[in-house]
């Protein structure tokens, strides 16, 4: 288990689908560690355990946004896949990066 | 499942292989038919009229020709964005399936040019102005404004009329313009693998959706059908309009009325009853879109039953 898997989910138990797409686009883009650090860092200011819902992906591509370049074009591919499973796009809570 | 019965590979590999150019199917100098039908008798209701002469539904025919292929144009402007939607969302993801999407878009955006090419031939050989339902751009941000799982239903119900239509009527159908059949033989082609693209791509969206997700995609879907139908209707009387300045005359009020109908039960069996009644797409809605299966033969009806 990695140390992302053993921070969001339960021992011995997989990803959830959208944690597991986030995670595998993020390390496609930036290599594994830099994309556990980010996506543990935007669960802790979206204050959830995991992206358990195509909602939660889409607002956490909103926040992936904010950190420009690649990171921008991965989020815009995670952000249109949660559109496509009916998520709204909606505005970051003020304060947000 | 026939339509699932494939994965983004196999996709990918047919659209490799079965690739063809506008160029070669639709030569810029190639001459079409006129003495010749375009369209199949079985897809041409006003064929059983008696008040239309021989001459006057061979030119009914032709018009009819033209509108088909120009309101396929029509549809692949809202197509085109909503595939390259479902391309975008697989950048970094699956790299098989992203190439298998945008081929499909490319390919979607070549038969908007092939059916371009061939209208320009039709309108040069032709010797009237044939009307055409305007406005592409505004029904597909209609069409958009929709659920994704909509667009997506309505769009694999176009994939697969488009099929059956080419299956059914025109292949091996010798009576009918070469050049038409051997264009819609291509497009078939390729939009094989766009229906089975369709049904995959639907099934990422629906394993995740809610039941009341569905039941708006189902609504949503069945709000399309009536708006086709209407831009339909409106394409038929065009089709009397561009009827009468080919003969260079007008019709009888009675015959016009009854052109028109035949014209417009020929366009919504065509897109809408074939759709509605064809086998895969009701297997695929299944239990997927049960309230939308179990209303799929009352919708039938309301286009047409096929007939007069």
């Amino acid at each position: 288990m990695t140390g992302l898997a053993a921070a969001v989910a339960p021992p011995n138990s997989p990803l959830d689908p959208f944690t597991e797409m986030a995670l595998s686009r993020l390390s496609k883009a930036l290599g594994p560690r830099k994309a556990e650090a980010i996506l543990l860092s935007i669960l802790a200011s979206m204050q959830v355990p995991s992206l358990d819902t195509a909602q939660n992906l889409c607002d956490f591509a909103n926040y992936l946004m904010g950190y420009g370049g690649v990171c921008e074009a991965v989020a815009r591919s995670l952000k249109v896949a949660a559109l496509l499973r009916s998520a709204t796009d909606r505005p970051l809570p003020s304060g947000a990066r | 499942m026939t339509l699932l019965n494939t994965d983004y590979r196999k996709c990918l590999e047919a659209s490799e292989r079965v690739s063809w150019n506008v160029t070669s199917v639709v030569p810029t100098e190639a001459r079409m038919d006129f003495s010749r039908p375009f369209m199949p008798q079985a897809m041409f209701l006003a064929q059983q009229l008696d008040a239309l002469s021989a001459h006057e539904k061979l030119k009914l025919n032709q018009v009819f020709g033209r509108a088909y292929a120009y309101l396929f144009y029509f549809v692949e402007a809202y197509i085109v964005p909503a595939t390259m939607s479902h391309a975008q969302a697989e950048m970094y993801g699956d790299e098989i399936a992203l190439r298998a999407l945008l081929r499909f878009t490319e390919e979607e955006v070549k038969h908007q040019q092939l059916f371009l090419r061939f209208g320009e031939l039709f309108d040069r050989d032709f010797g009237s102005v044939c009307e055409l339902t305007d406005s592409p751009q505004e029904v597909a941000s209609y069409i958009l404004s929709k659920s994704p799982m909509a667009v997506l239903l309505m769009t694999l119900h176009l994939e697969i009329i488009t099929q059956a239509h080419f299956v059914d009527a025109m292949k091996d159908n010798s009576d009918l313009e070469p050049l038409f059949v051997s264009m819609f033989r291509h497009h078939w082609l390729e939009e094989a693998q766009h229906a089975k693209l369709d049904a995959l791509e639907l099934e990422k969206i629906v394993k995740d959706a809610t039941p009341a997700q569905i039941a708006l995609a189902e609504s949503e879907y069945t709000e399309l059908l009536g708006a086709v139908a209407g831009l339909l209707e409106r394409q038929a009387v065009l089709d009397i309009k561009s009827l009468e300045r080919a003969l260079g005359q007008s019709l009888q009020d009675e015959v016009r009325e009854q052109a028109k109908h035949a014209q417009t039960r020929s366009y919504h069996r065509a897109f809408l009853w074939y759709g509605l009644t064809n086998a895969q797409f009701l297997e695929y809605l299944g239990d997927r879109f049960p309230t939308l299966r179990a209303q799929a033969a009352e919708l039938a009806e309301r286009f047409g039953k096929g007939g007069l």
